[in-house]
């Protein structure tokens, strides 16, 4: 059950270093390099895994829904439909998410971890920079402005590659595919909701673990990235659940 | 383009480099124990508890596809559980490639850093033999067990996110997971999740090894095994797709 | 033994090692000296198989160490153990398991055989309270004892002690030199120590090899006398200046 504990701790722990962020901000405007950093390692280096994480969605739901659907009624006329609503509302913040976290949770963590273990946190205090304002910030504000982007990117990259299976294996032309009926404004809310409670968790989140690191050096280190991980998925599911129930609550199903 | 060429080829010389110390089996049985232990007790409730939120999730999702489409609740269900079967592996070795790898790339990072490596060289201990060989072997059968498991909480999270939201009974669920090949299919499922155990700890081990000076360099190193390793996941998973298709 | 000979170092333009001639015999206890930055380091690790000179031999007990190969340089060292400036300790194990690490790795026997081992080394190197312990707990003193004392495990011929006692303290600078004596003279252990701490120097050598300019003055260390230590071997009052002694006889 001390797990448990530790998840309520740690919910604690970001509200706490959201507060302490959001008032370095304005920091961050002397530290310019640290933010182009940051962009380039969050962004542009999650943009070909995304890619192809998401074109592999896209392409396996279409296929295999086709299929089935081919089965017992083949009309597939409504698939484009459904798929689009389901890629936007669902399946896409989800995976940019947990991709999000596998990549840059970890990385972040280790990185933090590593600064402690060599004592360079330390060095920064000493050099009197504020390390929520050096480190920290940047991540976030990077953050905020990468996965969104990001999300955009596998969403269209998504329904491309599902569009192109339909077309090529099941003849589905494009213009019956990209069939908005069932897409509401609210799923793109939800969309857009997800993926910024993403950004701002996922590094919050890796932090923390990352100043947590124990005294054993290496592996402690070691320990940090995959906690990282782990705890910016768990993080990102329980975001991912709340928005969308949120979202069945307020507009109700489908 | 090169620079990833170049990688790919360091990857497979560690890979070559290591595997000379499975015939004769030279195991550094603490560092095995270790790494095992670290994975197999600490993290696991943790990970597991992902897999059935994973499962829980995607069924919600596939879930939602169906009830628009107004198919028959059998179609539909084969549909989402097509694609679970699917998806759900390939998601879960990613996550799990991402916790494991990056304690390795991470661990091994660090000890670049510290000079740690060069010291074991120094006492005559080949860092290849003591670090990259056991993790190998730990994660193969780590990344065997984790999927395996992760696969089974998956669809239990599944099962049930389908009998409470969408009245679906459990066991026409996994009648329409466990058909039409169980045996070959969990075959198959442990024989992949080898390969990936293989695939995220050598690469992994390389990039962490790559680090030389800053601690930047750690997180660029976790970064880029997570994503080189998850590629490599995709290929896996292809290869087995074409031979499942071939056989 | 170990015989250097027309060793040649360069770093670009910097030429750091200028025909230099070195014979350490064995059991010696010999001093690496110069400025920082001056290659007593460079030296030292040309000498050990850590760095290649561009031209000259290093034979140690009769096998040349330039040109080596690396596996050939691997096995050298472990019988001439060097001890880097940072205790680059491994910091997932306890002390302990530092010690046993490269005892373990080589099969030296059953467990209970190494923990006899280590044992003795902990307590040779005086760590032996901090067995359990991590090294991130350590203080730094403490972290360098440890570090000899699992170069010692490997029980070699040499040890080399790159800068011992720099970033420590008076006392505990002391104590660990006096430490290396000890262990110098009970293990009959060549040592080199590479070091700019004056003070130590001063106390302990007998016989110091400075670096400067690219060239090296060999010279021996007498007791110290009212007007300075009396220093054979060193015309030109090199080694005397860098000392800070006096005139000399």
């Amino acid at each position: 059950m001390r797990w448990l504990g530790s998840l309520v701790s740690s919910a604690v722990d970001i509200l706490a270093l959201l507060a302490e962020t959001l008032r370095s901000l304005k920091g961050v405007g002397r530290h310019p390099e640290r933010l182009l950093a940051e962009l380039s390692s969050i962004g542009t280096g999650s943009l070909i895994f995304l890619f192809a994480t998401a074109a592999f969605m896209g392409v396996i739901i279409v296929f295999q829904t086709a299929t089935q659907i081919n089965k017992a009624i083949p009309d597939l006329s409504m698939l484009g439909a459904g798929f689009i609503r389901v890629m936007t509302a669902e399946m896409i913040p989800l995976l940019t998410g947990l991709m999000v976290s596998a990549r840059v949770g970890s990385a972040i963590s280790s990185e933090v971890a590593s600064m402690v273990v060599t004592e360079q946190m330390d060095a920064l205090r000493l050099a009197n920079t504020d390390p929520t304002e050096y480190i920290v910030a940047p991540k976030l504000v990077a953050s905020l402005v990468a996965v969104p982007i990001l999300g955009l990117v596998s969403l269209a990259t998504g329904i491309t590659a599902g569009m192109l299976v339909g077309w090529i294996v099941f003849e589905i032309h494009p213009s019956t595919f990209l069939n908005f009926r069932y897409t509401y404004g609210y799923h793109f809310l939800s969309f857009c909701l997800k993926l910024l409670s993403f950004a701002v968790l996922i590094p919050l989140v890796s932090v923390i673990e990352g100043f947590r690191t124990g005294r054993q050096g290496a592996f402690s280190v070691g320990q940090a990235a995959t906690r990282g991980v782990i705890m910016s998925s768990f993080f990102v599911f329980v975001a991912d659940l709340s928005v969308s129930l949120l979202e069945r609550g307020l507009w109700g199903a489908p | 383009m090169r620079g990833l060429l170049s990688h790919v080829g360091g990857i497979t010389w560690l890979f070559f480099r290591a595997a000379r110390y499975a015939v004769p089996l030279r195991l550094e049985s603490r560092e095995f124990s270790r790494i095992l232990l670290h994975f197999g007790v600490k993290s696991l409730p943790l990970v597991l508890l992902t897999a059935v939120i994973t499962g829980a999730l995607m069924v919600l999702q596939t879930g939602a596809v169906v009830e628009l489409m107004g198919a028959t609740s059998m179609v539909g269900w084969a549909s989402g559980v097509a694609v679970l079967r699917e998806v759900g592996p390939v998601l879960i070795g990613v996550m799990f490639s991402g916790q494991v790898g990056s304690f390795n790339a991470a661990e091994l990072g660090l000890m670049k850093i510290t000079e740690q490596v060069e010291a074991l060289s120094g006492l005559g201990v080949d860092p290849v033999r003591f670090l990259v060989f056991p993790r190998m072997l730990a994660m193969m059968l780590m990344l065997a067990v984790l999927t395996v498991y992760g696969d089974l909480f998956a669809l239990i999270g599944g099962s049930i996110v389908s009998w409470g939201m969408f009245d679906l009974d459990p066991w026409v669920f996994w009648q329409q997971v466990l058909l039409p090949h169980p045996v070959d299919d969990l075959l198959e499922g442990v024989l992949k999740a080898v390969f990936f155990g293989l695939n995220i700890s050598v690469v992994s081990c390389y990039f962490g090894l790559q680090v030389e000076r800053d601690p930047w360099e750690v997180g660029v190193a976790v970064n880029r095994s997570v994503v080189t390793s998850a590629m490599g996941l995709f290929v896996i998973d292809y290869l087995f797709a074409l031979a499942r298709a071939g056989a | 033994m170990i015989v250097a000979q027309g060793l040649r170092k360069a770093y670009g333009d910097n030429l750091v090692l200028d025909s230099v001639e070195l014979s350490i015999a064995d059991g010696e206890l010999v001093y690496l000296v110069g400025q920082s930055g001056e290659g007593k380091t460079v030296l030292g690790r040309c000498l050990f198989g850590l760095e290649r000179a561009d031209a000259g031999s290093v034979r140690i007990d009769g096998f040349e160490m330039v040109g080596a190969t690396p596996r050939e340089l691997h096995r050298v060292r472990m019988s001439y153990v060097y001890v880097f400036q940072h205790p680059t300790l491994f910091d997932s194990f306890t002390v302990e398991e530092n010690i046993a690490l490269p005892l373990r790795y080589h099969r030296t026997g059953s467990e209970a055989a190494v923990l006899r081992q280590v044992d003795r080394w902990l307590e040779l190197a005086g760590v032996t309270p901090y067995r359990r312990a991590y090294p991130s707990e350590l203080p730094f003193g403490a972290q360098k004892k440890v570090s000899i004392a699992r170069a010692l495990s490997l029980q070699p011929k040499g040890l080399i002690l790159d800068e011992p006692t720099t970033g420590l303290d008076r006392a505990t600078a002391d104590a660990l030199t006096d430490l290396v004596l000890q262990l110098h003279a009970e293990l009959k252990l060549t040592t080199v120590l590479i070091s700019h701490d004056r003070p130590n120097i001063l106390r302990t050598a007998s016989r110091v090899a400075l670096i400067t300019g690219g060239r090296l003055v060999d010279a021996r260390l007498g007791r110290p006398a009212a007007e300075g230590i009396a220093i054979e071997g060193d015309p030109d009052r090199i080694l005397a200046r860098f000392l800070g002694q006096g005139p000399v006889a």
